[in-house]
């Protein structure tokens, strides 16, 4: 049986790689910030146990939604809420899935983040405003006291270089 | 996802949080090692159940225990008192009080001095929102405008951590934390109250003037947008600078870089000038319109002329019977525009103009 975790691959480097995305998987269907780290800390704790036998038929990333999403079950029960969002967990999310849908979703936002950081500073905040927080062209040129035109050019720029690094890590499916 | 699909993600990104792996991995391993402790006391209370603590050395314990409660008692107190005169002088240290203040609302007792009164406690309020404590944060969600008691604004441009002050009376300076997040200040002139924003490494200060602060993670950018702005680090006011109107500087926690970038002009772009008429009087209506200010250059009446031009109008023609004030126009056309120009043959001294547009 091959180990999953190597030299190359440590469990820290799955830890902050997949902690953010996985935490705001759990929030988006709980809606409390402060529960879905601790779902997530256990599952990575309960990982950690059992990481030198641990034997994965699908991907690394299935294997950690699946292993997230039954944690988040065993809260919901635990803290014995409603009966009704254990099942619309189970009706919203799969238990079979090899790509599951909503992880990815996290993952690419987490690139796009990380793509943002590259942006020059002007242009990340200009991004940042018009993408992140809403504000209109010209509201951000109002802000800013540029031109509306400049505005637009950053936005445009700034997608294009979030664009093209996203591509190149391989977040697109072609 | 596909590319289609960028636009959608960027759209959530508002709702997306971010911790800091670093410190969730240093808790994780700490549950690791508490974990791994007990699995220890557990293999050696199994393998040897008779084992007894002896007596001495459990005495010893509890005395050991009680003098680190009582230190670290007395070292709080102590800790409190300082506080507490210091109030208005938040340093680096304090803003370190409260690492994530916006998950954990650790309660905090006030340390309020008796000559203080309650007025010039710090505002301060959690996410939740309820007021006053002391030496905690404010959230503050973006695009709040937080006024001053003397008058200065602090708009948030984005979600920002920001303790500010309930009143400025009986302290020397005007004290404001930016944590995190992007704050325009406009700041009410106060000569013998200088106004600054610190963050957990760089200082702002200013008397009065207007500037915007931008706080990410190590890197802080400021920008003037009025008046003169002292930009220094809080670990070496060595490394200063002083920012002047529409510049802007990044500190990265080790130097200070000069980042202004120049504005690009904007020019609108001008439609090719076409003539619907060909008469003298409605050229040179056109010609006013767009360009009398940049081009002084007059038309000759070509009525006649026109019908005979190896051209179709609606087009600009340009004519003069000096040659020099012609090739003068025509050099300082091109200065200013992106001009397509083409001497006519069958015409001496007969330009056609097929277009003009303003310069990108």
């Amino acid at each position: 049986m091959a180990k999953v975790f190597t030299s190359d691959l440590t469990f820290e480097q799955v830890f902050k790689e997949y902690f953010n995305p996985l935490v705001n998987f759990v929030n988006s269907h709980i809606n409390n910030w402060e529960d879905s780290r601790e779902i997530v800390q256990n599952t990575f704790m309960k990982i950690w146990e059992v990481k030198d036998r641990l034997d994965i038929d699908s991907s690394l990333k299935a294997y950690l939604y699946q292993a997230t999403r039954n944690g988040m079950i065993d809260f919901i029960r635990s803290s014995k809420r409603n009966r009704s969002m254990v099942d619309d967990l189970k009706n919203t999310t799969s238990e079979y899935e090899d790509e599951p849908q909503a992880l990815n979703s996290m993952l690419i936002k987490q690139e796009i983040l990380r793509a943002m950081d590259t942006l020059k500073p002007k242009n990340r905040e200009i991004f940042r405003l018009n993408k992140i927080e809403g504000l209109t062209h010209k509201e951000i040129a109002a802000h800013l006291e540029i031109s509306v035109r400049s505005v637009e050019d950053n936005v445009k720029r700034a997608t294009e270089s979030v664009r093209e690094i996203l591509t190149k890590s391989g977040a697109f499916i072609e | 996802m596909n590319k289609d699909n960028l636009h959608n993600e960027i759209e959530d990104l508002k709702d997306f949080r971010v911790f800091n792996v670093d410190d969730e991995w240093e808790q994780f391993r700490k549950k690791v090692d508490a974990s791994d402790d007990q699995a220890t006391i557990k293999d050696s209370s199994n393998s040897s159940p008779s084992k007894v603590v002896s007596l001495p050395r459990y005495f010893s314990a509890i005395a050991a225990g009680l003098l680190v409660l009582i230190v670290s008692t007395i070292a709080f107190l102590n800790l409190q008192k300082e506080e507490s005169t210091i109030v208005h002088e938040p340093t680096p240290n304090l803003i370190k009080q409260v690492e994530t203040p916006i998950e954990v609302e650790t309660p905090v007792e006030q340390t309020i001095h008796p000559s203080v009164s309650e007025e010039q406690n710090t505002v301060v309020v959690t996410e939740s929102k309820e007021p006053i404590e002391e030496n905690e944060y404010r959230s503050v969600e973006a695009n709040e405008v937080i006024s001053l008691e003397d008058g200065s604004t602090v708009e948030i441009l984005t979600a920002s951590l920001i303790k500010v002050p309930k009143t400025f009376e009986g302290s020397t300076e005007r004290l404001i934390n930016l944590k995190s997040g992007s704050a325009i200040f406009d700041v009410v002139e106060s000569p013998d109250k200088p106004f600054k924003v610190l963050t957990d490494n760089a200082g702002v200060s200013v008397l009065g003037t207007s500037f915007r602060l931008i706080k990410d993670g190590l890197s802080n950018t400021l920008k003037t947008i009025t008046g003169e702005v002292n930009f220094y680090s809080l670990s070496d006011e060595s490394i200063n600078a002083t920012v002047a109107e529409g510049q802007e500087f990044v500190f990265d926690g080790n130097e200070m870089l000069d980042v202004t970038e120049e504005e690009e002009e904007v020019i609108e772009e001008q439609p090719a000038l076409e003539m619907g008429k060909y008469n003298l009087k409605a050229i040179q209506n056109s010609w006013s319109q767009y360009y009398s200010d940049n081009v002084k250059l007059k038309l000759k009446s070509i009525d006649k002329d026109i019908q005979s031009l190896p051209f179709e109008f609606p087009k600009l023609y340009i004519s003069s019977g000096d040659p020099e004030r012609i090739t003068k126009g025509i050099e300082l056309l091109k200065n200013e525009f992106d001009v397509d120009v083409e001497k006519l043959d069958d015409c001496q001294h007969c330009y056609k103009i097929n277009s003009i547009k303003a310069k990108k």
